[in-house]
Formats: C-alpha cells, structure tokens, sequence
C-alpha cells in the first residue's frame, strides 16, 4: 500500500557492504526485506536512495518472493528471478519468469512492470519466439438477483403487520 | 709464632668487613632484573598530542594511567579517549575502558566495549559504532572486529556479527547475522 513507503525499512541478511559516500548497501545471502505490509525475500539485494530521499533497489533470487497488501486490502503476490525498483516512479519491475497474483487474478510473463502508486501493471515478452503473456482475470461475483429482490418483500411484509 | 699472624688475621678481618658492607649497602631491589613483560614505564594521568608533517596536531589521548612494556614495544592505556582530527574529514572520538597498541601506535587492541563515533559531515548525520574486541588502525582509518557490533546513523541502525569499517573510504562490511533497520527521511518529490 502506499503507506507502506514511509514505514521503516528492516533488512537480515547473511553480509551486508555499505558505501556512504553513494549511499548504497549490497546485501547477500537469506535478504528479508520488510517495510510495513510489504515483504521481499531474495539472494541478493542493493538498495541506494538519491538527494532528495527516494529509495532504489534490485534483487536476485530463485526466485525473488514478493508480497504486499493493497490499498483495497487485498494481498498482491509476486515473483520473478530478478527484480527492480523505482521509488521516484513507483514501478517495480519484474524479470524473467514473473508472475504476480492478485485474488484470483493472474499474470504470467518475461516482464511485467507494476506500478505500486496507480496498481496499474503491463506485461510483455523478451520476443523470443512462443514465450507469451498469459492473463487471467477472475470476474467478481455480482450479489445474486433472487436475494437482491426477495429483501424488499420482508421489508413490505414487515410494515404490512 | 703470633706476630707472624697477625697479618693473616688483620687480613681475614679486613676481608670479613668488606663483605659485610656490601651486603648491607645491597639494595634488594636491585637483585630483581625488570622481566621484559612487565612495565619499565608507568604514566599517571597522561594527555598526549600528535602532530602531522604540517605542525597540525591531529590525534588526541587522555588516559588515567599507561604502561609500556619493553617486549613488543607495547603500551597498555587505561581508560583511554583518543580523538583523532584529519585535514577535511569529520573528527572521530573513540573511547574505551582499556587498550593496547602495538608498535608505536600503528595498531590498537581494544578487548573490552569500544564506542567511535564519527561527527557529523555536510553529507551525513552522526555516525556511532559500538563493539567489542576491536582492532583500530589509525593512519589507514581502518577498523575491524569478529565480535558483534551496532552502527547508528541518524534513524537508521545497522548490527551483525563481524565488521571491517574504512572510515576514509566510508564503507563498512558486516559479516554475518546482519540486521539493519532504515528509516527513509521524507520524499520530498
């Protein structure tokens, strides 16, 4: 969720290399990453932020896990063997072998770009040839009709007496 | 008979005097040889200054008392403060209960808890990391430990379990078990 970009960020990891000057910490081995409702697994993890406080990260795993609860308070699952982050933008990237479920929704693809701000995502192919984008999306189950229409009759019925 | 003794006896007697005022002038300390691990220099209450090339005094120690010890060229420093001020860089404070350096102060060994802490800079807040059993290097900048250790910065804190810290370079490797809570300042765009 987008509150979740303010909430502290808590990083293991096996080791850890931090450089000041360019403010970027590499963490490898077990890297766990949490940040509110957000959670990121993966075998490797380099996090860096620019001037004015935006935070960057990539990461490779086998595969990388990710998993966050949205706005609407559905959870959002999602892996890739490697990933990439924009804080400044809001889109994370996912690459090679990607999947993020949603619900019952699903996309399969190469890449699949998921804006985290406007929960909009595009998945596309490398363009090798047979790899293809595969959606499912699940309809939401309408309230059924005979239930919608017999609760004004009790309602009459009620008034009636 | 006795007047040929007499000179014999004169001498035994001066023999027997001599000996004697030796071992009373004897100082009993003077018969135990300082052993090479023990302190051939005790300093109470001791403030020291280094100075570089230019005249600039760069590296600071107060400590309660100091001892060298001749094998290693060792000096053992209790409850030491060193503060060490480089040209451009942010001055470093490091305190610590005891330690020992080795070769003229090339290397330091600090066994118990030792906190450096780093001024703050026109790039980053406060820098302190707090740890035990470490070695500090102070021409290099060089800082490292296998013990655990906790470095805070600002909102954020980093620990782990082993750590090796250029403080010129700016960069710390945190060995394992590594635990870093980081709190993103505000996104201003």
């Amino acid at each position: 969720a987008k509150a979740d970009r303010e909430e502290k960020i808590h990083i293991q990891a096996d080791q850890g290399n931090f450089d000041q000057k360019t403010n970027t910490g590499v963490y490898i081995g077990n890297v766990i990453v949490t940040q509110g409702s957000m959670t990121l697994r993966s075998d490797k993890l380099t996090i860096s932020q620019d001037a004015d406080g935006n935070q960057f990260s990539q990461g490779q795993g086998n595969p990388v896990k990710f998993r966050e609860r949205g706005d609407d308070g559905t959870w959002i699952t999602a892996e890739s063997l490697r990933y990439d982050y924009n804080g400044k933008t809001g889109l994370l990237t996912l690459i090679d072998k990607a999947n993020v479920h949603k619900d019952q929704d699903e996309v399969i693809g190469d890449i699949i770009t998921y804006n985290l701000n406007t929960d909009q995502y595009e998945a596309k192919t490398t363009g090798k040839s047979g790899s293809r984008v595969n959606i499912t999306i699940t309809p939401k189950k309408k309230a059924s009709a005979p239930a919608a229409a017999a609760r004004p009759a009790a309602t009459n019925a009620s008034e009636a007496q | 008979m006795s007047q040929r003794l007499l000179p014999l006896v004169m001498i035994v007697m001066l023999g027997l005097l001599v000996w004697l005022l030796n071992s009373a002038a004897s100082l009993p300390a003077l018969e135990h040889l300082n052993r090479n691990n023990e302190p051939d220099l005790i300093v109470q209450k001791t403030h020291s200054v280094r100075f570089n090339e230019a005249g600039q005094p760069f590296e600071r120690l107060d400590a309660d008392r100091v001892r060298h010890i001749t094998e290693n060229d060792v000096a053992w420093f209790d409850n030491p403060h060193f503060t060490y001020v480089l040209p451009g860089k942010p001055r470093m404070d490091l305190v610590t209960s005891s330690a020992q350096s080795i070769n003229k102060g090339d290397k330091l060994w600090m066994p118990d808890t030792a906190v450096l802490t780093r001024q703050p800079d026109e790039q980053h807040t406060k820098l302190v990391i707090t740890g035990r059993q470490v070695w500090f290097a102070p021409t290099p900048g060089l800082v490292w430990s296998d013990a655990e250790v906790v470095a805070d910065m600002g909102g954020s804190r980093a620990s782990g379990v082993g750590f090796s810290a250029d403080t010129q370079k700016q960069t710390i490797i945190l060995k394992s078990k590594v635990s870093t809570i980081y709190d993103p300042p505000k996104r201003t765009r």
